[in-house]
């Protein structure tokens, strides 16, 4: 498989009290149109990946909203896949263009979050897991990641400086990024000693809750030959993988690894035709400190147990074979829930093109995005390559 | 924002009154909450009231409760698998220090209140775990 990635956009992250859900979906949109030199007629189809507009804006149709915006008469739809809406909005728009029904897709990612109360927000953002169970005994989501830290952290001896390095290590990253919500370096002590949110996660191990949006054009192969042939370099996703687990977090057979990752990785490196060892730099879903510890194992980049001691090593960070979360990850960068997966692939896209200034990751090749919906519900992952 | 209505609570009555789970005819497996089809592929499971016992797998702490809970807060959630098999997500009770609680600690249900809903302020009640070997506080 091969998608050129023409053109990607994204908002700054953060508390931006004076834009609202369309000013950020409108920003990030138009931002992509002028990052791939097209006019909106060129767009054949548009896909938005968001959650919570309906309940946090009382706006649905955010389908209608993107075309509106453009002007445009194409097909526009929203998908939704709770922290994960923006990833499976770019797996919607390679399949579109992989079917033949495209040429040229737009995909978005966006979230208005900081309107409300963080308790109403906590409420909302329930909704990923189970409604009937989960929710009604009021398990947060921070709670649920909290009850798997504690599993993980007693099972491989994790310490919570190991885990409160993931923190730092983002953050040393985020500040290095203009885009990024919280842009200052914490120390190992400022984790640990800060709000306790659900203990062992203290709110330096939570991601924040931030309002932005962000941008991709896909395109076929042949078109992006045609028409970028005098403007810029496309890069190329070669791999894309989606998986599933329970929707009850205690429904599951394991808590030390979500296995929704480990086959949706496993898809995009059969597909990309890549190992795990190729990958020069990740996004991946840091929603909570935790969850890249996982992550980091579940995508067969440290061995079972390892990924503790590989962070406190430095060999996720600048200077090692594995970059990840250049970007600051979603703890500095932010976590627009819809808009997430989206600014993980702007921030691969940027890299793998050397357009990343102080961040910039040297001799970056091949990109991966790992993006997940609720606690390893959903789990999206995507490659991408230079050509 | 929230469910107003106490609908679906009624409906759920069995489920968070007495742990009405099921049990698949096949394959003999439990399952909490009520499941529509078991792994084994059979699609007949009967409803079984659950012992109420079990062990503490993880528990955690919440100081940021959601909007319905900002009352209670803060308590504690536990990750507990039944004697018949069956994890469940719940809250324990009579517990005002985390560091009373311990992996592997036996547990059992006890009926107490959750939160009230809606305009007429309906009460939900529902189980959660105390420590098996304590007495409930009345």
């Amino acid at each position: 498989m091969k998608i050129a990635v023409i053109g990607a956009a994204c908002t700054k992250f953060g508390e931006l009290w004076t834009k609202s859900l369309q000013d950020l979906l409108a920003e990030s949109q138009l931002k992509a149109l002028q990052d791939a030199q097209l006019k909106p007629n060129q767009i054949d189809e548009i896909f938005t990946g968001n959650m919570c507009a309906g309940m946090f804006s009382g706006q649905m149709h955010l389908g209608g909203m993107a075309a509106q915006i453009l002007n445009t008469k194409c097909p526009s739809t929203t998908i939704e896949g709770a922290c994960a809406s923006g990833s499976l909005a770019i797996r919607a728009g390679i399949m579109a263009i992989e079917s033949g029904q495209a040429q040229v897709v737009m995909v978005n990612g966006v979230e208005k979050m900081t309107d409300l109360d963080s308790s109403i927000i906590t409420t909302g953002l329930m909704g990923a897991g189970s409604q009937e169970t989960e929710h009604f005994v009021g398990a947060t989501f921070p709670a649920l990641n909290a009850l798997i830290a504690r599993i993980y952290m007693s099972e491989f001896r994790l310490t919570r400086e190991q885990l409160a390095q993931v923190s730092v290590k983002n953050h040393k990253h985020g500040a290095l990024n203009p885009n990024a919500h919280f842009r200052r370096e914490v120390s190992i002590q400022d984790v640990i000693n800060s709000q306790m949110i659900a203990d062992p996660l203290t709110i330096f191990d939570c991601p924040p809750i931030s309002d932005g949006a962000a941008s991709l054009i896909l395109a076929s192969p042949e078109f992006a030959k045609k028409y970028t042939a005098k403007k810029t370099i496309p890069v190329y996703i070669i791999g894309s993988g989606q998986a599933c687990d329970t929707l009850n977090l205690s429904q599951r057979e394991s808590y030390t690894e979500l296995v929704a990752s480990q086959l949706a990785a496993k898809q995009a490196y059969k597909m990309a035709n890549v190992t795990p060892e190729d990958i020069n730099i990740a996004e991946l879903h840091d929603g909570f400190s935790i969850m890249e510890i996982i992550s980091l194992e579940d995508l067969g980049f440290f061995k079972k147990g390892q990924a503790g001691k590989a962070t406190e090593l430095g060999l996720t960070t600048f200077g090692s074979k594995l970059v990840v979360n250049p970007s600051g990850g979603l703890k500095s960068k932010g976590h627009p829930v819809g808009a997430t997966g989206v600014s993980q692939a702007y921030e691969i896209v940027k890299q793998l093109k050397g357009e990343c200034d102080k961040r910039q990751v040297k001799n970056a090749k091949v990109g991966l995005t790992h993006n997940i919906g609720g606690c390893g519900t959903t789990a999206v992952v995507h490659i991408f390559a230079q050509e | 924002m929230f469910q107003s209505s106490p609908i679906p609570y009624w409906r759920r009555q069995k489920e968070n009154f007495c742990l009405q789970g099921c049990k698949c005819t096949k394959c003999s497996k439990f399952y909490y909450p009520k499941k529509y089809l078991c792994t084994c592929g059979c699609e007949k499971l009967d409803p079984i009231i659950l012992n109420g016992t079990g062990t503490l797998l993880s528990f955690t702490k919440i100081n940021l409760p959601p909007a319905e809970f900002v009352g209670m807060a803060p308590y504690c959630i536990g990750l507990i698998v039944l004697d018949e098999g069956p994890k469940i997500i719940s809250q324990i009770a009579d517990c005002d220090d985390i560091n009373d609680l311990k992996i592997g600690m036996p547990v059992k249900t006890v009926f107490r209140k959750y939160y009230s809903c809606g305009k007429d302020k309906i009460i939900n009640y529902g189980l959660k775990f105390i420590k098996a070997n304590s007495h409930p506080a009345q």
